[in-house]
């Protein structure tokens, strides 16, 4: 890859994704965007060359990492899960405002809740990975990604449950 | 062993994730037993909430895609800044134009069809190389969006960049390490400070400026103007799939 022809494309098509996936696993923007971001920057640093699925897998491994290695992640994680996203133009009343924010909490709790390896597989198939991409980044084989990815839903729907119970 | 298909291997068929035989055998399965497909419907259903739960969490990002890739530049330019600070000197200066940014946003653009037919168009520059050349600088450029990058690897203190247009376009010019900046009528100037550095010029080049002009030092390096690149004469060019990159022999002080 020409990093300087290449990098572009690979930026506009990867780091939405990205940055979504580093989203949802931290839970803090200001963590999902440095991260993403430093994923981009480690791959400039080492030069990394290849085609487009599997520069997208290094860099999700990357920003997994980074993610993984911020201790600070869990606590940010245990501090926002009270905290909930406004989101723009939303022209909710109180009362479904109120009822949305609940409901974010309780994805973010139930998603907390996960073992990582079912968290990582959750995400990573929401962002279009192939079950092959999937078992090389969390070390499985590709045959057993279906399985696992039945388990880690319902894992997370029960999750789910018992949050809405609490 | 039921004979009936496990979910994971029904949540593989739906994902497309099987083939041949077992994608066969898992669709035949499904067509007559209606256990696995309330089964199928209910990994489906699953999957979709899931999906519908997680979008909860999104949130737009606080810079654009343009922003972001900028930053990225910007650190990765810094990080190298501190592990290369020391190469004042590069060996060959490297000017690297990408046209693929530039047609996209001039539809109908020469530049296009110039570099499908790898057709260099190398045209004499009507300023002269300078003289007393000393150090090299790594050069390169990418224009985008319309907007012209310009890094600078090496690049010693003194060193400057020079950007002129010919229509009096507004341009703007960012710079991330200590730089002094001087306009005049069509021109900003850049000038970096302090020790050896790396930087990431912007460049903002509105699409449909009539002409721009950009220096490095003394050394008109080349010349856009409707659609169309006048590289300096002199100046090696070596083509490449989508742009061409250039060996710029050296420059010297800033502008």
């Amino acid at each position: 890859m020409k990093r300087s022809v290449d990098f572009d494309a690979l930026f506009d098509d990867v780091y939405p994704r990205l940055h979504r996936y580093c989203l949802r696993m931290a839970a803090d923007a200001d963590i999902a965007e440095d991260a993403a971001q430093e994923a981009f920057v480690r791959l400039l640093d080492h030069k990394v060359r290849g085609e487009l699925p599997g520069l997208k897998a290094w860099l999700f491994k990357v920003a997994t990492h980074i993610l993984r290695d911020r201790a600070k992640v869990e606590q940010n994680r245990a501090r926002l899960l009270e905290v909930n996203p406004v989101l723009p133009g939303s022209h909710s009343t109180p009362d479904e405002e109120l009822e949305r924010k609940e409901r974010v909490r309780r994805v973010r709790r139930a998603l907390a809740r996960l073992e990582e390896r079912d968290r990582t597989l959750l995400l990573l198939r929401e962002e279009g990975f192939t079950y092959r991409e999937v078992a090389g980044a969390i070390g499985v084989q590709a045959s057993s990604v279906g399985t696992l990815l039945v388990r880690a839903r319902r894992r997370f729907e029960e999750a789910m449950s018992d949050e809405e119970g609490e | 062993m039921t004979d009936h298909v496990e979910a994971g291997e029904i949540q593989a068929w739906l994902d497309n994730e099987l083939r041949g035989v077992e994608a066969a055998r898992v669709q035949e399965h499904l067509e007559t037993c209606a256990r696995c497909r309330a089964e199928a419907e209910e990994v489906q259903k699953s999957g979709a909430e899931i999906s519908g739960a997680l979008r909860l969490l999104d949130t737009p990002p606080r810079r654009t895609l343009d922003e972001a890739r900028w930053e990225v530049r910007r650190q990765w330019a810094k990080s190298r800044g501190r592990g290369s600070r020391r190469k004042s000197v590069v060996a060959a200066a490297m000017l690297v134009l990408v046209a693929g940014g530039l047609a996209a946003v001039m539809p109908g653009s020469p530049l296009r069809s110039l570099w499908s037919n790898s057709g260099v168009d190398v045209v004499p520059a009507t300023e002269l190389v300078a003289e007393g050349e000393t150090d090299r600088v790594g050069v390169s450029a990418a224009f985008r969006d319309g907007r012209l990058e310009v890094e600078l690897e090496g690049a010693p203190a003194g060193f400057g960049v020079e950007v002129r247009t010919g229509s009096g376009d507004r341009v703007q010019v960012r710079a991330h390490s200590a730089a002094r900046f001087g306009s005049g009528a069509g021109r900003v100037t850049v000038g970096l400070e302090g020790e050896a550095s790396n930087d990431i010029l912007e460049i903002r080049v509105p699409p449909g400026s009539g002409e721009v002009l950009l220096r490095t030092g003394s050394r008109f390096l080349l010349r856009w103007s409707e659609g169309r690149f006048e590289l300096a004469e002199g100046l090696v060019a070596e083509p490449l799939p989508d742009g061409v990159r250039l060996q710029v022999p050296g420059v010297s002080e800033g502008p």
